[in-house]
């Protein structure tokens, strides 16, 4: 097996990056299979009972199957990272792939024999990858996120059979909710909790008389209220940290209001003080472009970064130093470097950009020289 | 007392902290996966028994497509919605193209529950009914003969083609069809009106041979119904009819996905709570079924009961008779569901009859029944109650016209 150019971190020596990759390829085909399936369920299920399972409502499970077949697919794109995953990570594609793998082959009947299969290979390749009692602990360690995410699948099923339509959609986004809610990431704040009232209280209030709904709901709200807040209390405690929240609240608006509209005005060349920086995605090897304040001194360019290494394209240029620089209509090659022992605030000051310097003030928690040597002198500079 | 310091003599817990921790983690996550585990089966019954889709489904189509074709085909799409004996749909149609015949099924009775053929032939006659309503409506004329060939038993009427007749004299009939259903949920105390009941009445004019006789008043009302649930009773108590009537009991939705007739718990008229439990619980036995039939129909369907309405006929064993007495009875259980009224058909007081009849037992209801009836020469046919309902009923199931042609 040929393993790929990035060797593995020191601490998961053992790990078969090819198995993980393999294993990337069998979600990926078992992911597609299983959409065709779900399709061809809804789609010709009633006329071809005895592939389908003799369903009596052959549209809604093969939707459900579609829906389903979507994690495997999500899964594979985790596995083809450069990088091995994590035991956790890894947990969760093994309980992802069975759990799906497992529960279509009673939706779909026949057409699910060669999918679902290919996802149960996939599951048993990624244990094996690495270390199996790592991942033995990790779904210890993630068992209450777990029993969330099967409380969510179970208000997905029973949302499919509800009617009329509307009522069925408000279910299936709820139970969708409930079953991402405890994998997002700790920055969703109080997003969380928005998804666990999305997830709870709109399709129990609008099948209040259903009995099953609404004590599902209560057990969800439970079960979800605990993972939530166990999330903050999990070392390290990022979110309790009120400089963390902070700089995750910073993060969030700066990514969602502030870096598309900056990006358009670096490339129109009407946003002066700024420039796009590309570097390399430490997990997934993708370029990833990132707006900046930055000030040139010849060949050299300055950023000052407001979160430090807690910014992706920071710790994106520690892992990968090339980075490319868009300057006058181009993209000029550099080498980048944080300087820890560089006074940001000194530096700042030299940019000779008030505002600038005021906003990353503003809005930093953890200022960071990065220096940019560029390939070649910039003319005019 | 003086001495080296020891370890502070704590709690055993203080000692073993992590593993107490453990302990009770480890018993939460345990108990949290056996709720989700419980889940799970909740949500896979609610999913399995149609909780959530009361009325949705291909054996329900037949009442959302029952207009739709011009053809004497969809005139027999409106005849299948007719009411009949617990829903078992005892029809067979043939169709060419300018007649419709109508056979009885000999395959489905409900066995001693009708031994002589009364409701069954009842329900033909509710189906000829709405075939000649959905013949009339697409702009034909009907010329309709009962029992056309005397040398098949089970061919009951054959519905020909003729000129285009007069317009239908109360299209509401027809537009009812698709609404009508038999309501046995609880009715409101309000009364039905003398003059509702008079049109009701005069649904059968022209038909001197069969009548309705009515019991609004308080008194006539509670002996009736006590006759009722002294039938229900006696039919709790008799096991044969006990089976039968089960039989036509579809408690699962998978039964009612397979054989689209039969009674169900949606058509039990029950308040949503109540059937969503119904539905969630492990299906009824025999005997806890017809002791929640008994108890409604003591303190729901007799107990709230505005009117009660008896089809009667001079001769009750004629099958002509019974056939014009079916016709009749579902004019009146349209032109009611036009006017915002509920029915239910409770014909256990006739069952018990023809039971105690077929079996040569002593005849314990005929006589009564003749006395609330007070007509001398007439006889009860099928009987109903009637009222302004609480909740609309729901849907029964239905075979579609593919099955029954």
């Amino acid at each position: 097996m040929s393993l790929p150019p990035h060797a593995p971190p020191a601490d998961r020596t053992g790990y078969r990056l090819g198995w993980q990759h393999a294993a990337a390829g069998l979600c990926l085909a078992g992911g597609l299979l299983g959409v065709v399936a779900g399709l061809v369920a809804a789609i010709t299920g009633s006329r071809i009972p005895d592939w389908t399972g003799n369903k009596d409502n052959p549209v809604g499970l093969g939707v459900l199957t579609v829906l389903l077949s979507l994690l495997p697919l999500a899964i594979a794109g985790w596995l083809r990272g450069r990088t091995p995953l994590s035991a956790d990570r890894r947990a969760v594609a093994i309980l992802g792939l069975v759990a799906v793998g497992g529960v279509c082959f009673t939706t779909v009947g026949r057409l699910w024999y060669l999918p679902g299969a290919i996802l149960l290979v996939a599951a048993g390749i990624v244990l094996a990858s690495g270390d199996t009692r790592a991942v033995w602990d990790a779904g210890a360690r993630n068992w209450l996120r777990g029993l969330v995410t099967a409380v969510g699948l179970v208000e997905l099923l029973m949302a499919i059979s509800a009617r009329p339509v509307p009522v069925a959609v408000v279910g299936v986004l709820g139970g969708l909710s409930l079953a991402v809610l405890p994998w997002v990431s700790a920055r969703a704040g109080l997003w969380s909790w928005a998804l666990l009232l999305a997830g709870t209280v709109p399709f129990a209030g609008l099948t209040w008389w259903s009995v099953s709904t609404p004590v599902v709901a209560v057990l969800a709200f439970v079960l979800g209220v605990l993972v939530v807040r166990a999330r903050g209390e999990r070392p390290p405690a990022v979110a309790v940290d009120a400089t963390a929240r902070r700089r995750a609240r910073v993060l969030l608006m700066q990514r969602i209001l502030l870096n598309p509209p900056m990006t358009l005005g670096v490339l129109l060349g009407v946003l002066p003080g700024h420039v796009l920086i590309e570097t390399t995605g430490r997990r997934t090897g993708k370029r990833r472009r990132t707006v900046v304040g930055a000030y040139r001194e010849e060949s050299t360019l300055w950023v000052v970064a407001e979160q430090g290494t807690h910014a992706g394209y920071v710790r994106n240029l520690l892992d990968h130093p090339r980075v490319r620089v868009r300057l006058g209509g181009g993209w000029v090659p550099g080498h980048a470097a944080v300087l820890p022992d560089d006074d940001p605030q000194t530096r700042l000051a030299r940019f000779g950009n008030d505002r600038h310097a005021g906003a990353v003030r503003r809005f930093g928690t953890a200022l960071l020289t990065v220096r940019i040597d560029l390939d070649q002198p910039m003319p005019g500079s | 007392m003086t001495g080296i310091p020891g370890p502070p003599a704590g709690h055993a817990s203080d000692r073993h902290p992590l593993s107490r921790r453990v302990l009770l983690r480890r018993t939460g996550l345990g108990a949290a996966t056996v709720l989700v585990a419980g889940a799970g089966v909740l949500g896979y019954r609610t999913f399995d028994n149609g909780v959530l889709d009361p009325g949705a489904g291909q054996p329900y189509e037949p009442w959302s497509q029952w207009r739709g074709d011009p053809s004497l085909l969809g005139a027999v799409a409106a005849a299948i919605l007719a009411a009949n004996p617990h829903n078992s749909q005892p029809w067979v149609f043939r169709v060419t193209q300018s007649t419709v015949d109508l056979y009885a099924d000999p395959a489905r009775t409900t066995g001693t529950l009708d031994p002589l053929g009364r409701e069954k032939q009842v329900g033909l006659g509710c189906a000829l009914e709405n075939l000649v309503l959905a013949i009339t409506a697409r702009g034909h004329g009907a010329t309709v003969t009962l029992l056309p060939d005397p040398g098949v038993p089970g061919h009951m009427a054959r519905v020909t083609l003729a000129s285009p007749g007069e317009p239908v004299p109360d299209a509401s009939l027809y537009e009812a069809i698709g609404d009508r259903h038999s309501n046995r949920g609880p009715y409101t105390d309000q009364p039905v009106g003398p003059g509702i009941i008079a049109g009701l009445t005069a649904l059968a004019a022209g038909r001197p041979e069969v009548t309705t006789r009515w019991f609004p008043a308080p008194a006539e009302k509670a002996a009736l119904g006590g006759l009722i649930v002294a039938a229900t009773e006696a039919i709790v108590g008799d096991r044969r009819q006990s089976e039968d009537a089960f039989a036509w009991f579809r408690s699962s939705r998978d039964d009612i996905d397979r054989y689209r007739d039969g009674l169900t718990l949606d058509g039990q008229g029950l308040a949503p709570l109540t059937l969503a439990t119904a539905k969630l619980l492990p299906a009824t036995s025999r005997g806890a079924g017809d002791a929640f039939w008994l108890e409604q129909t003591r303190t729901v369907h007799t107990a709230t009961a505005a009117a009660y309405g008896v089809i009667t006929v001079t001769d009750a064993d004629d099958p002509v008779q019974r056939l014009r007495g079916g016709r009749l009875l579902q004019r009146i259980h349209l032109a009611a569901t036009a006017r915002g009224l509920a029915l239910q058909h409770m014909n256990q007081i006739t069952e018990r009859i023809d039971r105690e009849r077929s079996t040569g037992a002593a005849a314990t209801f005929a006589a009564r029944f003749d006395d609330l009836l007070a007509r001398p020469g007439w006889r009860g046919l099928a009987t109903f109650r009637i009222g302004y309902p609480v909740r609309p009923a729901r849907l029964s199931p239905r075979r579609p016209v593919s099955e029954v042609i």
